[in-house]
């Protein structure tokens, strides 16, 4: 029962030699994965897990969670250095990550992705170790309406994201939400958008609509600015951060601790929503909220954290009530299954090895992530150093090879090129794709719990209203749209704007 | 690092059944020889194993359980290629285009080989061009409902759905999900009324019956049999046709008064159609020798599959059978897309 005496059972496990050797075998991996876009970590735990069988279970299950958090610290690396994220939970951190990159200071934003990540990590480890039980009741909370309410407060937030005209941010939101559309519908099994093409019956990958909006078009617009070719390699200060630096990052790394801990708890969240509204909140309180999208160092601290943390969170539903909170989750489960552990519940009693041993195995993981990332900067920034006529056409080239791996067909690479140049259109509107990203993500979801919420209170629209949380939900998204509207604060977004112009 | 170059490759894989020289080169695998080979020379090359869903689902483990036992036994690599999509047929799609030499295999489960094409337009013919190979596994679904009703026997839901029309919710895995054949089914014998409520998996489905949000569901044993243990959802009826040894107390749905319902999900093997016989019957008697043994067997009864190997003639008329039987189940709901 004693925490202490609980942890020292998980400690035997995780930093015996082969505990570790499997943890270091996870987190490498799993780094290489986050970096490589399009290979996701559920596709290579899927791949790996037979691999897993001969092992002991809790060794099997140390690497195959090193792989999953890994994933998100190497998803960010790309984001920063080449603006193509990794995963979607690092898209935000492209918009001011890259932009310190490109001033010089990508060493100090990888270093604050890896700082904050891996304090974020060492607070969710001690969540899990200490609340875990408590904690996943909170998923029972959530019901379709309060997920539906919820993700308008995410979407209203997403306003945040842009750092010009609203009206354009409120547009890029619909166009996403519209491009989530397309596809069959999972009610009744209609085809939407689709045109009748067999390859868009699945909808649009998130792969290739975040890496044509981000990565192709930013080749685009770095091909165009031909005087400023050495942008990137004029000047790299520091790798690691100043103390002013530090000093900023600190409060938006707790901030993002304890949106990413939330989040991740419920099934229906996860990290991709944690970082976009932990970016949201971090401009929200900011005094200057025009540095965002120019290389302001919360707008990297904030969401890195949030989407660490709640993949670490993610977990607890998982340990304690035996449901997976996303897929790489269910593959966990299946591999207790095969070494005929039943999740649930009783798992942190029956198999106190295993339990315990997980948990203290991902914040050694995280420490060493820490260890082998922050000599990998030097290195990392020397990518940048890579001439432009042979960065552009690797990073072109890796696009394809990660649009084409989704679902191993050409098709993907068409859309690549479609939204790379719908992303060098939108520049030149100046029409920002991030609250676009958000949109796409959060619409489809969005319009399934809905459509759960009215079929289970069946058909009135008061269900939104008449649930508690959900009520609470829907007023404070009310709330900060009016904080959004009102006319004084307009202006100042106005201000903050011309004055981040100079 | 190797092991995300191997994924990037097979991904690659493609290309080269496409015959481009250049991808073929690069994977050090001969391009896709156009002239049939000798039956006693399959597998003459690596052979692929479509599966129509994401890795990690049923039948992508299945398929890599299997894989790896015909790797072993015949010495040629077996590659499992996921494509998902289009409910799990875009993999059949490819199977049925593929050159008919058996170097391309499938492993499918009755949402994409016996209702798909009962709801879709599909690319192909699924008894005309896919030829079945042999059945690997039969897996029983469970009815269960929330703890909190005081409902403990099929009668007593049946009961109160009467009681209160339109009430009972019942969770599904999507559209054309065999969740929802088994609960419309189990509506028509019983002669209820209950609301449909989709879900993207077992997961939050079962989530939302544990929190009281929604009432019901038919779950795949495997997938229901660890919340049933904690005691967090009540188990009411088996749909197999005896009761399964997880779940001794639990009575069979015909035992409670309505065998219609009885449906297990069903995980084959099958293979191009126009694939010369003796290749076929060399492809099932691998199988059937892999279910025979020890670790693959094993396994798979931990998964709470039941096995039942066939021959190519028995499985063939099983897989008509199921075709039928769901077509009609369908239509006998009135169950379309796009309504």
């Amino acid at each position: 029962m004693d925490l202490f005496d609980n942890l020292l059972i998980g400690a035997q496990t995780a930093i015996s030699v082969r505990g570790m050797f499997y943890a270091l075998i996870g987190v490498v991996l799993g780094t290489a994965i986050g970096v490589l876009p399009g290979l996701g970590p559920v596709a290579a735990i899927a791949m790996l897990l037979p691999l897993t069988y001969g092992l002991q279970p809790e060794l099997a299950l140390i690497m195959l969670a090193g792989i999953f958090y890994g994933s998100q610290y190497g998803g960010s690396t790309t984001s920063i250095l080449v603006n193509i994220p990794g995963e979607s939970s690092s898209v935000v951190t492209c918009l001011d990550g890259h932009q310190m990159a490109r001033q010089g200071r990508a060493g100090t934003a990888l270093a604050t992705a890896a700082i904050g990540s891996f304090f974020a990590g060492t607070v969710s480890t001690v969540l899990i170790a200490g609340f875990a039980p408590v904690l996943a009741t909170i998923a029972f909370r959530f019901g379709p309406a309060e997920y539906f309410s919820l993700m308008i407060l995410g979407l209203v937030g997403a306003v945040a994201l842009a750092h010009g005209s609203m009206v354009k941010a409120l547009g890029m939101i619909l166009i996403g939400l519209l491009l989530g559309l397309v596809g069959t519908d999972v009610t009744s099994g209609g085809q939407r958008f689709t045109f009748s093409l067999p390859d868009l019956f699945d909808g649009i990958d998130f792969v290739a609509i975040s890496m044509g909006l981000f990565g192709i078009a930013e080749v685009i617009a770095s091909a165009g600015r031909a005087g400023n070719r050495d942008i990137l390699t004029r000047r790299i200060t520091g790798l690691l951060p100043s103390r002013s630096d530090l000093r900023r990052m600190a409060p938006a790394v707790l901030r993002g601790t304890a949106v990413g801990s939330f989040l991740g708890l419920l099934p229906g969240g996860g990290a991709t929503l944690s970082s976009f509204t932990s970016y949201a909140l971090e401009k929200k309180l900011s005094r200057t909220p025009g540095a965002f999208g120019r290389g302001a160092i919360e707008g990297v601290a904030g969401p890195e954290s949030a989407n660490n943390a709640a993949s670490q969170t993610s977990f607890i539903p998982m340990l304690t009530l035996g449901i997976p909170s996303n897929a790489v989750m269910a593959l966990m489960i299946g591999a207790m299954m095969m070494h005929n552990i039943t999740p649930g519940p009783q798992v942190a009693v029956t198999n106190p090895a295993l339990f315990w041993g997980l948990i203290v195995s991902m914040w050694f993981g995280n420490l060493i992530l820490l260890v082998l990332n922050l000599p990998m900067i030097g290195l990392w920034v020397k990518v940048l150093g890579v001439p432009y006529r042979l960065l552009f056409p690797a990073i072109v080239v890796l696009s394809c090879i990660g649009a084409y791996s989704v679902n191993g067909n050409g098709f993907g690479i068409l859309l690549l090129a479609g939204f790379g140049l719908a992303g060098h259109l939108f520049a030149a509107l100046e029409c920002e794709p991030a609250p676009l990203l958000l949109g796409f993500v959060l619409g489809p979801s969005m319009e399934e719990y809905f459509r759960r919420a009215m079929l289970i209170g069946d058909g009135d629209i008061a269900i939104f209203a008449t649930r508690p949380l959900s009520a609470v939900l829907l007023g404070t998204a009310a709330l900060v749209l009016l904080l959004f509207a009102l006319p004084a604060i307009g202006r100042k977004r106005a201000e903050a704007f011309v004055e981040g112009e100079e | 690092m190797t092991f995300a170059t191997a994924v990037r490759f097979a991904a690659l894989r493609p290309f080269a059944l496409a015959g481009t020289v250049f991808a073929g080169a690069l994977l050090g695998t001969p391009a896709a020889s156009p002239a049939q080979p000798v039956p006693q020379d399959w597998p003459a090359k690596p052979v692929r194993i479509m599966v129509g869903a994401n890795p990690g689902g049923g039948s992508d483990t299945i398929a890599r359980l299997l894989g790896d036992h015909f790797s072993a036994a015949t010495g040629q690599p077996f590659v499992i290629e996921n494509r998902p999509g289009a409910s799990n047929t875009i993999a059949s799609d490819v199977t049925a285009k593929a050159d008919k030499d058996g170097h391309t295999l499938l492993v499918a489960a009755s949402t994409s080989v016996s209702i798909a094409p009962h709801l879709i337009k599909l690319g192909y013919d699924t008894l005309r061009d896919i030829q079945p190979v042999g059945l690997i596994a039969l897996v029983p679904n469970v009815l269960v409902v929330n703890k909190d009703l005081g409902i403990d026997t099929v009668a007593q839901l049946v009961e109160h759905m009467k009681k209160n029309p339109g009430k009972v919710k019942y969770g599904s895995s999507g559209f054309g999900s065999t969740h929802v054949i088994l609960a419309e089914q189990f509506n028509l014998a019983a002669g209820v009324k209950s609301v449909h409520v989709p879900y993207k998996g077992a997961a939050q489905t079962q989530i939302d019956i544990i929190a009281g949000q929604i009432q019901m569901t038919f779950d795949t044993v495997p997938a229901a049999l660890g919340q049933i243990k904690a005691g967090n959802l009540k188990p009411l009826a088996v749909t197999s046709p005896t009761r399964i040894p997880e779940l001794p107390d639990v009575p069979t749905i015909a035992e409670s008064g309505y065998p219609a319902v009885e449906t297990q999900v069903m995980y084959a093997l099958y293979t191009t159609a126009g694939t010369p016989r003796p290749v076929v019957e060399k492809i099932n008697a691998l199988l059937n020798a892999a279910l025979g043994e020890k670790t693959v067997n094993r396994r798979l009864v931990e998964f709470g599959a039941l096995l039942q190997p066939m021959t190519v003639d028995a499985f063939d008329g099983f897989n008509r059978s199921e075709y039928e039987r769901f077509g009609l189940l369908i239509r006998r709901a009135g169950i379309k897309a796009g309504s």
